[in-house]
């Protein structure tokens, strides 16, 4: 058998077509992505990673919401420079509660993985609702819609956390019980700072 | 990244990727050497003029193929690729930014190390030096301090004029940067009423012209203040308790703003930066900021 | 060969239709984008409207122009090429024809869903459950239609232009299925079913294979259709068509993980992606060989034809951005280009030089035949050459101008090993390169403006008579 001939029975006949294409397009992913998927250290959570809170889980919602990873990135490559920038390079474990993961590929703006606790509260919050107050010449759209509404305005916070326990996120019946509470009153914003805030570094990783 | 896939599927990938990179080679290699039966046929006319040409693929183009194969099997043999098989040169990106980090070590550890001790004046002489450290500046503080360190938003205090909350020594501000600062100051409101608090406001306002003698509000200020603020009300920075003698209000000089801060209290707070920052950078960074005659850095006007 | 007296007709106006979606979505779809790199030059433009905001809008971009024009082009295409190359009518010309309309309210309500702020949070795969199960529909329907009007063909050999469109429906089926699983929370919410590093290689092993069989697989199957019918000649040499397909759809779906370099996921996952990128470089370039070697001969036709020349210069990109992409899959090219703007040079040299170039190209030859008159205007066709042509190069210089330094900047050290440049200096640098992008896009989306126009206009000259030619072996009017 040649590679011609074999090909000529593939282009005379449309089911064998369909199941070599269906063959030969399936090998890289049964390679890279099965062997992957069912790799459980890949997803197992670093010494420190917590699932999010109910107020930090609004808010990460929030940033997949409003694109920021179309700007921002979550993830510190093993660079000498990016680690002299950022901080300690990101680790799988880091990204087991991240549902979608939210690494990015492009950086208009800077990574946002270990952002949480360098600047305050209060910076955050000026900064997502009007950029320019706080910086200038930056080109980041404002969200002032985000001190508007309530950060929990659809009440799905329990269904959400709920979801993610049949995932396998490790909530109690206490932790989606008292949800709506941590929430009550909650701007939007507050949400999203409160996730900005909880990107951090393990405690381990952190240089002296 | 330590996470290898276990013995089976690590089997499975190696096999696979190896079993079908020599699959695509047959394939190339056949359809350019062998005589399959389209050399016997002519091509079919699918519409009107659409046919397939009888040329014979270029053979330049098998050897890019050739060598691209080449290429991947090689660099699977010196890196990590084929399942658990770490490749000849045991490469990792863990194990290359750990020698890129020793490296650095080696080629910037001593002239750091003698920055973090150096004295202040002498950082400060060196041009090149207080240019890195306008860039550390830039990078971790200009964002509330503002570019030229004037402050902004009435938040975020200036760190070029005289007034140093925490106190302006060196040694205070390295305690600023390294552990950070949270000031908390109560309202009193609910507790004095609005009499006491107008008082107490246009008695601050005295203060600041020099005229506090003999105020009404002194009463009250002696009695709720004077204990951080100071009797004379010249502040004490290990409180973080502003003087109120000058005219440098972080949260604005208006009455309404002094009122307010008296009325409904302040809390202010900078965060800590002894983990991102090294000491060799902390140590920069006070030297920038108490270098003499602070020029505005952006404008180079004083 | 089949019956010539059935009578039987070709079902065109479902592809004509497509066109004129098509050309809609790229117009919406580009207006979006040069709205997005207007944004970042005054980022106020967005006047704090949710809907104008740029994290909404850019998603807006993509998706307008991947799946409003890229697989409304595609399906239309397919479904002219498919009865041509098969001698038969589409099958379930009715099934054809819900594709193509859901297909549109599809994308239309999925626009709007994005402005929203619905969205998945997975790049290229933003729009939520409800939509990727409509989208798993229609995609169903279309391989019907396809398949089974290659079942019913006439002719025993299946062209090479129905292998590519063949696997565009079979791959990316595989991929939206896979990449989409998700538990849903409410009607615009649902998280994915894979988590972190794992979520991170299905989404690139989808994401980059969204790029592989739609914009590359499923437009070279246009090439291989267009350009052959339209230079008057046959397909340069059948063997490497054979080598091209089978090496194409074989390495492409490993090249997933290049997107992943020195990220958080296994080193082995990161090579394979890598030497699979390179690989690709060479199935990708033999169709490249194979459609100027198929033109050679018939370049007198280039003086004077828009059509062959949009063609002609989209195999141009399209070498060159095949090129690039494994050069940007080396590892250490890859902790420069990361990240940057270089990326998006990138899939702007593709997506604009090739998939619209290719795809204006088409029209051009298509639109005339679909409605029985001759084009309205060849100089305005040129003039839309020149503007894309000039559009695409100023766009792609500019971004990679953008992207080099970012790309360098962000990595150089000073003398005492501190960061030489802070973010901010090195953003505020972008400035001028961002200009450039957004003069670059407003030439590239005039030129399709002027390319709507003429086409309508040749519209509205149609001959009255029925416009689909008969089936069967009979060339078109």
């Amino acid at each position: 058998m040649n590679a011609v001939d074999l090909h000529r029975k593939l282009e005379r006949n449309s089911g064998l077509l369909i199941f070599g294409i269906l063959f030969v397009s399936a090998i890289g992913g049964l390679v890279q992505v099965l062997p992957s998927v069912l790799q459980d250290d890949l997803v197992t959570p670093g010494p420190g990673t917590q699932p999010y809170g109910p107020v930090q889980l609004a808010g990460r919602d929030l940033y997949i919401r409003e694109g920021c990873s179309t700007c921002h990135s979550q993830q510190v490559r093993p660079l000498l420079a990016e680690v002299k920038r950022y901080g300690p390079y990101s680790k799988a474990g880091e990204s087991a509660y991240d549902r979608p993961f939210l690494w990015g590929s492009k950086r208009t703006g800077p990574d946002l993985h270990r952002i949480g606790g360098k600047y305050t509260d209060v910076w955050q919050r000026m900064h997502l609702l009007d950029p320019r107050s706080v910086v200038p010449d930056s080109i980041m759209p404002g969200y002032p819609w985000l001190a508007e509404r309530a950060a929990d305005a659809d009440g799905s916070i329990q269904s959400k956390m709920r979801a993610l326990r049949r995932l396998g996120h490790p909530y109690t019946d206490a932790d989606i019980e008292a949800a709506p509470a941590a929430l009550a009153g909650l701007k939007e914003v507050d949400a999203l700072v409160a996730y900005l805030q909880a990107l951090r570094a393990p405690p381990a990783e952190i240089t002296p | 990244m330590a996470e290898l896939p276990s013995a089976f599927w690590s089997g499975w990938v190696a096999v696979i990727t190896v079993a079908s990179l020599i699959g695509v080679f047959w394939l190339i290699y056949s359809v350019y050497f062998t005589t399959g039966r389209d050399a016997e046929e002519p091509s079919p006319v699918w519409d009107g003029n659409l046919q397939e040409g009888e040329h014979p693929a270029p053979l330049w183009w098998f050897w890019l193929i050739f060598a691209s194969l080449v290429i991947s099997v090689i660099y699977l043999m010196l890196y990590p690729g084929l399942g658990a098989f770490g490749g000849a040169l045991n490469w990792s990106q863990g194990g290359e930014i750990d020698r890129r980090l020793n490296r650095y070590q080696t080629e910037f550890g001593p002239v750091r190390r003698l920055v973090a001790e150096a004295q202040l004046a002498t950082l400060q002489d060196d041009a090149k030096l207080m240019a890195s450290a306008q860039r550390i500046y830039d990078r971790n503080c200009a964002v509330c301090h503002a570019y030229d360190a004037g402050g902004q938003a009435n938040l975020f205090p200036s760190l070029t004029d005289a007034a140093w909350q925490w106190g302006g020594e060196a040694a205070q501000i390295e305690h600023s940067i390294r552990h950070g600062r949270l000031a908390v100051m109560v309202g009193w409101e609910a507790a004095l009423g609005e009499p006491a608090i107008d008082a107490l406001t246009d008695y601050t306002l005295a203060l600041g012209n020099g005229a506090a003698q003999g105020h009404p509000g002194e009463l009250p200020y002696m009695q709720y203040c004077a204990a951080c603020h100071g009797a004379d009300g010249s502040g004490n920075p290990l409180l973080g308790a502003p003087d109120l003698t000058d005219d440098l209000s972080l949260y604005g000089q208006s009455p309404a703003a002094i009122r307010h801060s008296i009325a409904q209290g302040r809390s202010g707070e900078m965060p800590a930066f002894g983990e991102r920052l090294d000491d060799t950078q902390i140590r920069l960074l006070v030297a920038w900021l108490m270098r003499p005659a602070t020029a505005n850095p952006v404008t180079g006007e004083p | 060969m089949a019956d010539r007296t059935s009578g039987e007709r070709y079902h065109d106006r479902v592809a004509s239709w497509l066109t004129a979606f098509a050309m809609a979505w790229s117009i919406v779809g580009m207006l979006a984008g040069v709205y997005v790199a207007a944004e970042l030059v005054w980022p106020t433009i967005d006047f704090g409207r949710e809907w104008l905001s740029y994290g909404r809008l850019r998603t807006l971009h993509t998706n307008a122009v991947i799946f409003g024009f890229g697989v409304s082009a595609l399906m239309g295409t397919a479904f002219y090429s498919v009865q041509r190359t098969c001698h038969v009518p589409l099958f379930a010309p009715r099934l054809a024809w819900f594709c193509a309309l859901a297909w549109q309210v599809g994308v239309l309500a999925g626009g709007i869903s994005l402005l929203a702020g619905w969205n998945g949070g997975k790049e290229y795969a933003e729009l939520e459950w409800p939509f990727d199960i409509a989208i798993t529909v229609v995609w169903v329907c279309f391989a019907i239609v396809f398949f089974g009007t290659i079942a019913r063909r006439r002719i025993k050999p299946i062209y090479v232009s129905n292998w590519f469109y063949g696997g565009l429906i079979i791959v990316i089926a595989m991929l939206h299925l896979v990449n989409s699983l998700a538990i849903p929370v409410t009607l615009s919410k649902s998280y994915s079913l894979f988590a972190g590093a794992q979520d991170a290689i299905v989404q690139w092993w989808y994401g980059h294979n969204a790029v592989g069989f739609l914009l590359t697989g499923g437009f070279l199957g246009m090439l291989y259709y267009f350009l052959p019918k339209h230079a008057g000649r046959p397909i340069w040499s059948y063997r490497l068509s054979i080598v091209a397909f089978w090496a194409f759809t074989y390495s492409y779906i490993w090249a997933g993980p290049h997107h992943l370099h020195y990220n958080a996921v296994p080193e082995w996952v990161q090579s394979l992606g890598m030497v699979m990128s390179l690989v690709l470089l060479a199935p990708s370039w033999a169709t490249m060989v194979n459609g100027v070697m198929t033109v050679a001969g018939a370049w007198q036709k280039l003086r004077t034809d828009p059509a062959l020349k949009f063609i002609v210069l989209s195999l141009a990109f399209y070498g060159l951005a095949t090129f690039e992409g494994p050069m940007m899959s080396i590892k250490s090219v890859n902790v420069v280009s990361h990240f940057t703007d270089w990326t998006i040079g990138h899939v702007h040299s593709g997506a604009l030089g090739w998939n619209a170039m290719i795809t204006f190209g088409a029209f051009y030859f298509l639109v005339p035949r679909l409605v029985g008159a001759s084009l309205y205007s060849v100089r305005l066709a040129n003039i839309h050459f020149w503007l894309a042509l000039a559009g695409t190069m100023l766009y792609v210089l500019a971004m990679w101008g953008a992207g080099v330094s970012q790309g360098l900047l962000w990595l150089s050290l000073d003398e005492i090993g501190e960061l030489s440049f802070s973010f901010k200096d090195i953003m505020a640098s972008m400035a001028p390169y961002y200009a450039l992008r957004l003069v670059a896009g407003i030439i590239f989306l005039a030129g399709a403006l002027l390319m709507a126009f003429n086409l309508a206009m040749t519209g509205k000259g149609r001959r009255t008579v029925a416009a689909s030619p008969p089936a069967v072996g009979v060339e078109g009017p």
